[in-house]
């Protein structure tokens, strides 16, 4: 009985078992099956070997400047002191919301700002939710500080959607996205409780 | 000319603490090394170049803002890696569509044709197709074939069973090879 091709396939990411071994030490049909699947590796690491790349360093090392060195220089803060950054960005949103002239002055559906109205307030739950989740793997602590970066950056377009006073239902969208973003991370992390508007 | 080593290429330990006392010259250092086989890996796995281009970005920015976090007894590259395949995996989640486990593995166990001929020698540009298959089935036969992952590393980046895994990589290999038999028939006919 020869080697299938999942096995053909573990083999080389992984141990081969002494049965395997042996069977391909005496089998010549699967090393050659075995040579023909390195082969094909060798093929598939080939590709985009001869791509163009063009390096934007200026663009990351402005991006670093505006972040500023003191992120690197802070030991591992505590799990409140980890969300300070992002919650005044996210309390900076909310400041210039509540006093954007353009909330009073839009022309668009009173029903698009309820419901800008009502995202906000279930960021805001969704926020308190997230402070309350610790890590527990060097993975979790990963995506934490992904989604932390990520909420910096829609922090960001949200103030400058208020302060190029877009229309509302872009504000609308960038919300919705933030509060979809929190969503996502809390339930793998394994918070399940749903926020009002979500459908059962 | 110097032999293009992509992750295999070293950087001088005097580089990492420098970058980690916050010198950009050496942060600047350890971007040029290591960004084109970020990208080359995101393109692989993504087949996007825009998307590559912003998962070097992010890569990088997590890099040298946790830098100071590395120690400088294991390996830098391999940390660079492990972000940027964590990064890129992260890219595919989000932008594709979780896909049903409706095939069992026990259907895929007991082939055993992938690999008796050459099929694949017909391809001439495997790049493009490869870019046809579906994100996942593209992500997990790059990640287990030319990254070397196994399918319980596979299957815990993308937070699914070995299963999935098993089945996408068989997903790929049927979809590939099916692509290069219509493309000999193609270029018989021609």
């Amino acid at each position: 009985m020869h080697l299938t091709d999942l096995e053909m396939l573990t083999l080389k990411n992984a141990v081969k078992s002494n049965s395997e071994s042996e069977h391909l030490h005496n089998c010549s049909a699967c090393q050659k099956r075995y040579e023909n699947r390195l082969l094909f590796t060798q093929k598939l690491a080939k590709t985009y070997d001869s791509l163009e790349f063009e390096p934007k360093w200026e663009a990351l090392e402005s991006e670093l400047n505006m972040n500023g060195d003191n992120d690197m220089d802070k030991p591992k803060p505590r799990l409140a002191e980890k969300w300070e950054h992002f919650l005044i960005a996210f309390a900076a949103s909310l400041c210039i919301v509540v006093i954007s002239p353009s909330l009073i002055n839009t022309l668009e559906s009173s029903h698009v700002k309820t419901k800008i109205k009502l995202s906000i307030e279930e960021n805001k739950n969704l926020q308190e939710r997230l402070s309350l989740v610790t890590p527990k793997s060097p993975y979790q602590l990963l995506n934490h500080q992904t989604l932390k970066l990520k909420l910096q950056d829609l922090d960001q377009q949200i103030q400058l959607s208020y302060l190029e006073d877009v229309s509302e239902t872009e504000k609308l969208q960038l919300w919705e996205s933030r509060k979809q973003l929190l969503l996502r991370f809390i339930e793998k992390m394994g918070g399940h409780q749903k926020t009002r508007t979500e459908v059962v | 000319m110097s032999e293009y080593k992509g992750f295999g290429q070293a950087i001088d330990a005097s580089v990492i603490t420098k970058a980690q006392n916050g010198e950009r010259a050496a942060m600047e250092v350890i971007y040029l090394s290591y960004s084109k086989p970020c990208y080359q890996m995101a393109m692989r796995l993504t087949a996007n170049p825009q998307a590559s281009q912003d998962i070097v970005h992010e890569v990088f920015l997590k890099v040298l803002k946790k830098i100071k976090q590395f120690e400088l007894l294991g390996s830098f590259s391999g940390w660079v890696r492990k972000i940027a395949l964590n990064e890129a995996v992260d890219y595919i989640k989000r932008n594709s569509r979780s896909n049903a486990e409706t095939e069992t593995v026990d259907e895929l166990i007991s082939t055993h044709h992938y690999f008796e001929h050459q099929w694949w020698e017909s391809i001439r540009d495997l790049e493009k197709l490869t870019a046809k298959l579906s994100p996942n089935a593209r992500a997990v036969l790059f990640l287990h074939e030319v990254e070397g992952l196994t399918h319980s590393e596979i299957a815990h980046l993308f937070d699914k069973s070995e299963r999935f895994s098993k089945q996408m990589l068989f997903r790929a290999l049927a979809q590939l090879k099916a692509m290069s038999a219509i493309k000999e028939l193609k270029n018989a006919s021609d």
